[in-house]
């Protein structure tokens, strides 16, 4: 099995201090924000789409009020973890390493962390935990399963999967949004909740 | 007549549990043919899961009828036997409709055979009206079914549950209101149907395909059937006889599809999106056959994948139930399910590293390296395992000698490894390498090669082989060069390979000289790459797949790149 239980931020790699242009000080998600559109050239503009994608999924499956609003804020700092991965691993090409994965991994848990550290509200840090949690539980870093894993995160999930695939990486070419959509449906139910991939398709 | 085939056929039936027998009075009698023998069809859940469908129905009666073996065929000719049906004895002429579960491409032949030894002309195009209706189905015929146009009537293409009560609703319609014709015009108008005269394929000068034109009421492309919920029905094996190749087994589908996407492999395309039944829904099978002292066999392309395998074995070993479990993914070896398979008294786990370097597995989106699958063997040491069979394949695109040699290498290593546990433990087990050549398969990100050479296939098994066969507790098999030859023939090939379908059983007949006879090349579709843009015989199948989807998987296996699905490459 894949080492999901991997000592949580722990590893040498997250505890080098220098070589990182960026320090958490106390501050808003604006400045979360303006912080990772400047440390990565693709991560704001990331979040942004990410953010927009969600919206209209969120609605349509029901969500209003404050757990809206906290989805919008969850979406836009899903990835604030990456703050804390190292560039150069973040914008690798070619393989990464078994290491290296456990430190991207690490974003998720990393960004529950900084948005506790600022006293955002349980159900933001509870999304960003768990947005790379599988449907099937074989996701990180809980392995939560299906209606264990909050909404909010499953829908983050398929938009950030989406976004992805869908933009140029220095280590891979943009999918079209025909090739995206095909594989996401393909992955119905084993990586994203397929009802949340059936209001995604369907929009 | 020779008694003694009938007699055999009696013995059986009288050996078998659960099969139907049916008064036929006013039934629609369907023969359901498994085109290779007894042995194999019987242990075919495909074909008994229809067998089971299609007698459910009060107005249908269904026989099985198998393709019989060299003996059996030898007496056949010498009494004048045609084939017949297993449960009453008929020969297959006397049905209404004839449907053939189609799994593997080199069976293709023997349903060419069996028509022609029951006194029915295969090619479509000779048979009268009064002839039966040909029908097919299987994975075989949705990965590719144009090398049987020219035989079959109509091909049901994907998941038979629901199509196939359909395509018996619109029978039942027409049926003793004489049209035919109208039914096979009619039917298409049922998802999935395919009717193969009613397209005109085109060819370029160049032999590729130009066009693949529908004929009026006919869909240009035709959907692939698939099942929504697989809860609402069990699909398990109900016919059991002792003759069977996984005879005591009790065969129970877990799931379908494959959310792994190997680049050589169809399975996660053809049974597109991966489904899984509850396993509360699958207790009730699961039951049945602990009741019987069965052995369970799930099935599943990757049971590993299972999301509720820990529970299941869990449940199994409460029970004290056993179970077979097919090749696992040497990365989902769970505690959970070496322990439900070493209660089972299951002293071989299959696993399935098909290359032998890292790089060549990076190549196939199998990106397993050497030390992991050690550690497997480690991991089913540890659990009181110590034989494993291991798959691989040669011939695979891009692969050379040192790729070969990884192979050798890497079953010495395991050999060693377990060594090292076994003189603790004093017990030592067998290592199996399974080795087959490569065939592209249509529907994989492979779909683009060529096969090797039949000559480098054969020296690279050899190599093998040889190197191996020295070694103490490692053993050795392989396919042959010559058969994977005629699988990719038969996987690849366009409705103009019909000629070599009709040559008569696989074994029985002498393939060079008939591909020396020949004015078609067969080579043009074996060992041909295709060009990106190449219109294939079998595109005209709605699987929903995008082929640029395919074709980037295609792509990225030169750098060695992981599968494009997420995770694996989104870093998201």
């Amino acid at each position: 099995m894949f080492p999901r239980d991997h000592a949580r931020g722990k590893h040498p790699l997250l505890n080098v201090q220098d070589g990182y242009p960026f320090t958490l000080q106390q501050g808003s998600v604006v400045d979360l924000l303006g912080s990772m559109s400047s440390y990565n050239h693709d991560l704001g503009g990331h979040s942004e789409r990410v953010s927009s994608l969600c919206m209209p999924m969120a609605l349509r499956m029901g969500l209003a009020g404050k757990r809206l609003l906290y989805l919008q804020l969850a979406s836009l700092l899903h990835d604030v973890g990456k703050l804390d991965v190292p560039p150069h691993i973040l914008d690798k090409p070619g393989m990464l390493s078994l290491q290296e994965t456990l430190v991207i991994q690490d974003h998720s848990l990393r960004g529950e962390q900084i948005l506790r550290s600022l006293s955002l509200p349980d159900p933001i840090c509870q999304t960003v935990r768990s947005h790379h949690e599988r449907f099937d539980g074989r996701g990180y870093p809980d392995g939560l399963a299906g209606e264990e894993i909050p909404l909010e995160a499953r829908i983050v999930r398929v938009a950030d999967a989406y976004d992805a695939m869908t933009e140029d990486r220095p280590y891979r070419a943009a999918m079209t949004p025909e090739v995206t959509r095909f594989w996401i449906a393909g992955l119905s139910g084993v990586y994203f909740d397929p009802e949340v991939v059936d209001c995604f398709l369907s929009e | 007549m020779s008694n003694r085939l009938y007699r055999v056929a009696r013995d059986r039936l009288a050996r078998e549990e659960g099969a139907f027998q049916k008064d036929w009075g006013g039934r629609i009698p369907v023969a359901l043919v498994y085109p290779n023998v007894y042995r194999v069809g019987m242990a075919n859940l495909g074909f008994l899961a229809v067998y089971g469908l299609l007698n459910r129905h009060p107005d249908v009666v269904c026989e099985r009828a198998f393709f019989p073996d060299g003996e059996e065929r030898r007496e056949m000719a010498r009494t004048g036997t045609r084939p017949f049906s297993l449960e009453t004895q008929k020969p297959l002429d006397a049905f209404e409709i004839i449907a053939f579960s189609l799994s593997y491409e080199n069976d293709y032949p023997n349903v060419a055979a069996l028509l022609s030894m029951a006194g029915i002309r295969a090619e479509r195009r000779h048979r009268t009206r009064d002839a039966p209706l040909l029908i097919a189905g299987g994975p075989a015929s949705f990965l590719n079914p144009e090398p049987m146009a020219g035989i079959m009537d109509l091909f049901v293409l994907g998941e038979a549950e629901e199509a196939l009560e359909e395509v018996l609703e619109q029978y039942r319609k027409r049926r003793g209101v004489d049209s035919r014709e109208a039914f096979v015009c009619e039917v298409p108008s049922v998802e999935g149907v395919y009717v193969p005269a009613l397209y005109e394929p085109q060819y370029e000068e160049d032999g590729t395909l130009a066009s693949f034109a529908p004929k009026k009421g006919a869909p240009e492309k035709v959907q692939r059937r698939w099942v929504r919920d697989l809860n609402r029905r069990t699909t398990e094996a109900t016919v059991f006889t002792p003759e069977a190749e996984l005879a005591g087994i009790h065969l129970v589908e877990v799931g379908r599809g494959c959310s792994r996407h190997c680049r050589f492999c169809s399975t996660g395309f053809i049974y597109r999106p991966v489904r899984y039944r509850n396993l509360e829904a699958l207790k009730p099978s699961l039951e049945t056959g602990i009741g019987k002292d069965r052995r369970l066999g799930l099935v599943c392309a990757s049971l590993g994948d299972y999301p509720e395998l820990d529970a299941l074995c869990e449940w199994l070993l409460e029970r004290g139930g056993k179970l077979s479990a097919p090749s696992l993914r040497l990365d989902t070896l769970s505690d959970r399910l070496l322990d439900a398979l070493k209660a089972s008294g299951q002293k071989t786990v299959t696993l399935a590293p098909e290359a032998g370097s890292d790089r060549m597995r990076r190549t196939l989106n199998k990106a397993f390296d050497d030390e992991e699958i050690l550690r497997a063997a480690d991991r089913l040491a540890e659990h009181g395992i110590f034989s494993m069979r291991l798959y691989f394949m040669v011939g695979l695109p891009g692969e050379d000698e040192k790729d070969v040699e990884a192979i050798i290498d890497l079953a010495k290593r395991l050999r060693h490894r377990f060594l090292r546990v076994a003189k603790d433990t004093r017990r030592m087990g067998e290592i199996t390498l399974s080795v087959n050549p490569f065939v592209p398969k249509p529907w994989s990100a492979f779909q683009w090669c060529g096969m090797a050479e039949q000559g480098v296939l054969s020296d690279r098994l050899k190599k093998i082989r040889r190197a191996l066969q020295r070694e103490p507790n490692i053993h050795v098999t392989h396919g042959l060069a010559k058969w994977a030859y005629l699988q990719a023939l038969f996987g690849r090939g366009d409705r103009r390979v019909l000629p070599f379908v009709m040559e008569g059983a696989v074994e029985d007949t002498d393939w060079k000289k008939v591909f020396r006879r020949t004015t078609l090349n067969p080579d043009f579709f074996v060992h041909r790459d295709r060009r990106r843009d190449e219109l294939f015989p079998w595109d005209f199948i709605d699987h929903g797949i995008p082929k640029e989807a395919l074709y980037r998987e295609y792509e990225r296996r030169v750098s060695c790149s992981p599968g494009t699905m997420p995770e694996e490459s989104t870093r998201c």
